[in-house]
């Protein structure tokens, strides 16, 4: 009966997950179609209307480049992390993850303070001649994906130095000796042995994006609106209905998409699960 | 087996050292900060020779292939492959086959990929990557398992097939650490036949590392005894085993028993009088001591200690009168009764088997 007990450990987090998720969701689905009455009247609005559908195709747009941006900036350094020696790791990834023990609001305040027209960009550009007046960074799709990135880059940089400790040193020294050049040995061996590690980074960088307000609506412009904003909005407006067919729809499709992700890995993505296949 | 087709060469020392290649140290050393691990090293491997690199833990044999391999440099001295130095080489300019302890097969690709790698990486047209490999892995006994993947093999099966990606390219060098430790007792022996086949089959000089005396013993057509980053003694496997240079040698292949020539007569003891000037003490194989019939005369007594039953033999502890202790081997085909423990045995010795040994 020792099945019992190894499926009772999983009690809290079954009690958790139904109760922080499960519910309110299903709560949240009861409010887009049963208000006022049943109908799929608040489905039928977000998809007849092209404003909500932009701002539904700028929110898959904007999460696949910030994770794409985090993507190319975070996975080479992790590599830098990785190939240092392990005495100086702990400092790298310390400095690394500082940045994740402030909150996303404080961060976004400091953008604020960098970027502002009296901010200390403009300041420093204005002081060495080479712009006359303040440039316009502040409240630009700019400066929306500079704090996102920032915001989200340690994530990434985590995931994949985690997935390419797990990769042995001696599988790059065996393609050398094989014959592979430096780069070669890279892109034969530890890329596709770390492809996991970035996709797995990117995914969660991608879900995360798709569901944050507080940036755009803080140092975007009039036209940076995601999903996340419009949700706001109209709950700001008591519109439940129509709000919970928004965070429906953000859902469904973080899902669908992150399926697709993983179908794609399956087939063409070394995972160490294969290993013992 | 007919030996194989020289590949088609497109690196240029690939070219040069082609076939088999000798290995040289030149007065190599490698400190790691105040460690050195090398100590002005040199060692002479012949073209197509089977050399092991053998010494305790720590003595430098993975630093000296390292340094081969081109994944370590020396601090100082040339290591030459052919005629070349190949100090300022990368590896993959080496032409250097090696087999690693962690097998190190690339978990992504099948076992085909793996050992087609080396070709692809010289641009061997994919019909002859094919038949090279296919031919290779029959040479190590893999021939229905090129679709698998090494998750899915044993160890030996994977140590077979790091050991075909390993020679696939047909470099003239071949370098192996510890590559069969990982395995068990049969299954290593199994491996070691492999190796010394394929060494007759393709000629190429090999340098092996192992902590493993009796490996060492059975494969290597020379073994360099290394301790401490030095070079103690480089003979084939008879000669290091009957005539040890040193203290350390003679200890370190096969047991023992040090008789010391100077403290306490021990030597003379035994009727072991006739050292050589400047010897320092005498080895005696356990093998070369022989009981005798107690109504014998000669010889000399010694208490037994204790009996081990080692299967093929029966090892003993002994003490003589003067106080030194002493293993004997005995093949159990002997007439003798076996003594008890606590009784007193004769024992003879021919004065030639014992070894004289000068530091
Ligand atoms: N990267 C390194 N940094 C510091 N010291 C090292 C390094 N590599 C090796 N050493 C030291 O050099 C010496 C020789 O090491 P080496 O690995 O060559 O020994 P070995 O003969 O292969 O031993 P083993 O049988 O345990 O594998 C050791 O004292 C070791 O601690
Ligand atoms: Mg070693």
């Amino acid at each position: 009966m020792m099945r019992f007990g190894e499926r009772l450990t999983l009690l809290p987090a079954a009690l958790l997950v139904l109760a922080m998720f499960a519910v309110p969701v299903a709560f949240v689905f009861a409010e887009a179609i049963f208000t006022p009455g049943f109908s799929l009247a608040h489905f039928d609005r977000f998809f007849s209307r092209p404003v909500y559908l932009s701002v539904y195709l700028n929110t898959l747009v904007v999460s696949a480049v910030v994770a794409s941006i985090c993507l190319v900036i975070g996975y080479p350094m992790a590599l830098f992390i990785v190939s240092q020696p392990p005495a100086r790791r702990p400092l790298l990834l310390f400095l690394v993850l500082v940045p994740l023990w402030m909150s996303i609001l404080v961060r976004t305040y400091a953008w604020m303070v960098v970027l502002g027209r009296e901010g200390i960009i403009n300041g420093a550009l204005q002081w060495a001649g080479l712009t006359d007046g303040p440039l316009t960074l502040m409240f630009t799709t700019g400066a929306v994906f500079v704090a996102m990135v920032q915001i989200l880059l340690p994530i990434m940089v985590i995931t994949c130095y985690s997935i390419m400790t797990e990769i042995d040193p001696t599988l790059v020294r065996a393609a050398r000796i094989c014959g592979a050049s430096g780069l070669a040995a890279f892109r034969k061996v530890f890329l596709p042995l770390s492809m996991e590690g970035a996709i797995t980074g990117w995914s969660v960088i991608f879900i995360l994006s798709m569901g944050f307000f507080i940036v755009p609506a803080l140092v975007g412009g009039r036209r940076d609106v995601l999903l996340g904003n419009m949700i706001v909005n109209q709950v700001g407006q008591a519109n439940w209905g129509f709000a919970g067919a928004l965070a429906i729809i953000l859902l469904v499709s973080t899902i669908v998409l992150l399926g697709l992700v993983r179908l794609v890995m399956g087939r063409f993505v070394y995972s160490p699960r294969e290993a013992q296949a | 087996m007919t030996s194989m087709s020289l590949m088609t060469v497109t690196s240029e020392i690939g070219a040069m050292t082609q076939g088999r290649a000798p290995i040289r140290f030149q007065n190599v050393s490698r400190a790691f900060g105040s460690v050195v691990a090398l100590d002005d090293f040199c060692l002479d491997v012949k073209a197509g020779e089977f050399v092991t690199l053998l010494g305790p833990s720590g003595s430098g044999k993975t630093t000296a292939l390292n340094i081969v391999a081109g994944f370590d440099r020396a601090t100082s001295g040339e290591v030459f492959i052919g005629e070349r130095a190949v100090g300022a080489l990368p590896p993959e300019r080496r032409n250097v086959g090696m087999v690693f302890q962690s097998f190190a097969l690339f978990p992504h690709m099948s076992v085909f990929e793996n050992v087609a790698f080396p070709l692809r990486m010289r641009k061997v047209a994919a019909y002859e990557v094919r038949a090279r490999v296919e031919r290779t892995l029959e040479m190590v006994q893999l021939g229905g398992y090129a679709g698998r993947r090494p998750g899915a093999l044993s160890g030996g099966q994977r140590q077979r097939v790091a050991l075909a990606r390993a020679v696939v390219a047909e470099p003239p060098v071949l370098l192996m650490d510890e590559s069969l430790s990982a395995l068990d007792l049969k299954l290593r022996e199994d491996l070691q036949e492999e190796v010394r086949r394929l060494h007759r089959t393709l000629g190429t000089t090999i340098i092996f590392v192992t902590h493993d005396q009796g490996e060492a013993l059975v494969l290597s057509d020379r073994i360099a005894l290394m301790n401490h980053g030095r070079l103690c003694q480089l003979d084939t496997p008879t000669t290091l085993y009957d005539r040890p240079a040193s203290r350390f040698v003679a200890d370190f292949i096969g047991r023992t028993n040090i008789v010391p020539i100077d403290a306490g007569d021990h030597a003379a003891a035994i009727g072991l009088s006739n050292a050589p000037d400047g010897a320092v003490a005498l080895s005696l194989r356990p093998e070369k001591l022989r009981r005798q019939p107690p109504a014998f005369g000669g010889g000399f007594e010694a208490i037994v200690q204790d009996v081990t039953f080692k299967g093929a033999a029966t090892e003993f502890r002994l003490q003589t009168a003067s106080g030194l202790s002493l293993r004997m081997s005995e093949a159990r085909a002997t007439a003798l009764a076996l003594p008890e423990i606590g009784q007193t045995v004769r024992l003879n010795v021919v004065p030639e088997d014992a070894t004289p040994l000068y530091e």
